[in-house]
């Protein structure tokens, strides 16, 4: 709306929301202009951020599709393990599954369509990291977020939590780990250790209250 | 404390594969202990990763429990003494590991023909997070045990795909997987010792597993 048609509006009071105030000065009409013109991008900025995301979700859908296609579970499970580095606890962990399962299917035991799609997954979104820059994509998943002492939070988490969006804000530096996880995973900061894991004398890693 | 359902809890049960090394929440049948009798027990070991090797070695001896069957238990808080282990040999009945029976074998007992079942990582953590709290009523959360073990349980994983990577199937014999073991605690010493350094960082076990996993395939 212009600035006309706000003075306008507010002139003749045909706005039912706004109180009809009389005759306004010029600065109080562009305030207000301001106020609609900011909440429209508002909107705008919340309408595109749901649009990247629906897209974002179909062009994973969409890859991982493709993954699932072309490779089998024994070819899934050999580019996450061996050509990405993914251990097998994350693997079942991303794939909802259990690690004794992951073993079955190492050892040529069947896979069920769902298991599949669910490795294709991963597989298709650590190609997307890779594109959008991450160097070592599994790697990255492993690393513990730049967060407050006494959390430990890794990107494979907030994948198994079912937050690959997240994971996509963060490497498009959209959102720092605290915002992204503020969204993705409300409760976060209630989960603060008070133990941290130190290097003792020996090079071993223990535990010891936090200080 | 934390509870676990079996197919989280066990990597495998009945046969597990040779060629992964004997690690903490291992379960082997058929162990004599000193002081307990005439009769074989089935035990776990209880002893931490970090403690239960010199290098490649395995020290004399290890710390182990007893296994007898136990009650179904729908909240594992309240049995602090045990590790309950559900489902153990895939027949509905539980069984657990008696903490408070705590006691030590030879190494030579703990062979890999006699081993029955293997934990997950997961499951390895719930062990200690009840070893700890058994010991000295103190419990801390599963993320905890996971970040203190996870370097020398990398190790152990990498360690099993170097020895799957070289060693067909055919050939796994206990000489050649022990063999193998040795030859991949000593590629992770070459580079003066920086590899195994850089086990203090989970940041570089995806490098390392695919390191690993290339010296191995050329090793073959």
């Amino acid at each position: 709306m212009t600035l006309t048609k706000v003075q306008a509006s507010m002139a003749t009071g045909q706005s039912g929301s706004i109180r009809n105030y009389g005759e306004v000065d010029s600065t109080s009409a562009r305030s207000i202009s301001a106020d609609w013109l900011r909440t429209d991008v508002d909107l705008l900025h919340s309408d595109m951020r749901s649009l990247h995301e629906q897209t974002r979700n179909l062009d994973l859908d969409d890859r991982s599709y493709k993954k699932a296609t072309a490779l089998d579970v024994p070819a899934l499970l050999d580019e996450l393990a061996f050509s990405r580095g993914m251990g097998w606890t994350d693997i079942a962990s991303a794939a909802g599954v259990s690690v004794s399962a992951v073993r079955k299917w190492r050892k040529g035991g069947t896979a069920t369509g769902d298991s599949r799609e669910r490795l294709a997954r991963i597989a298709a979104l650590l190609d997307l990291l890779e594109e959008k820059g991450v160097a070592e994509p599994a790697q990255w998943m492993e690393m513990s977020l730049p967060l407050p002492p006494g959390y430990h939070i890794r990107p494979i988490d907030l994948y198994i939590k079912g937050h690959p969006d997240a994971l996509l804000e963060l490497v498009e530096q959209r959102q720092d780990a605290e915002q992204v996880l503020d969204t993705a995973m409300p409760g976060w900061r209630e989960e603060r250790s008070d133990f941290e894991v130190f290097l003792d004398v020996e090079g071993q890693r223990s535990l010891r209250r936090r200080g | 404390m934390d509870s676990i359902e079996p197919d989280d809890l066990y990597e495998e049960r009945g046969q597990v594969s040779y060629c992964r090394p004997i690690l903490q929440g291992d379960i082997f049948e058929g162990v004599l202990l000193a002081g307990f009798g005439d009769e074989p027990f089935e035990v776990q070991i209880v002893t931490h990763p970090c403690s239960m090797r010199r290098g490649p070695v395995l020290n004399e001896r290890i710390q182990v429990a007893p296994i007898t069957s136990y009650q179904k238990v729908p909240d594992w808080n309240g049995h602090g003494r045990v590790m309950p282990l559900p489902d153990l040999h895939e027949d509905g009945i539980w069984y657990a590991t008696r903490f408070v029976d705590l006691t030590a074998v030879a190494a030579a007992e703990l062979t890999i023909q006699r081993r029955i079942a293997s934990l997950s990582h997961p499951g390895i953590h719930v062990l200690q997070q009840r070893l700890v709290f058994h010991n000295t009523r103190l419990s801390l959360p599963l993320g905890d045990f996971r970040e203190m073990s996870a370097p020398v349980l990398a190790e152990a994983e990498m360690q099993e795909l170097w020895i799957e990577a070289t060693l067909p199937e055919d050939e796994r014999t206990v000489d050649a997987i022990e063999r193998a073991g040795t030859d991949f605690q000593a590629w992770l010493s070459e580079d003066d010792g920086n590899r195994r350094k850089d086990l203090a960082n989970e940041a570089n076990y995806a490098r390392l597993r695919k390191d690993a996993r290339a010296a191995a395939s050329a090793h073959h």
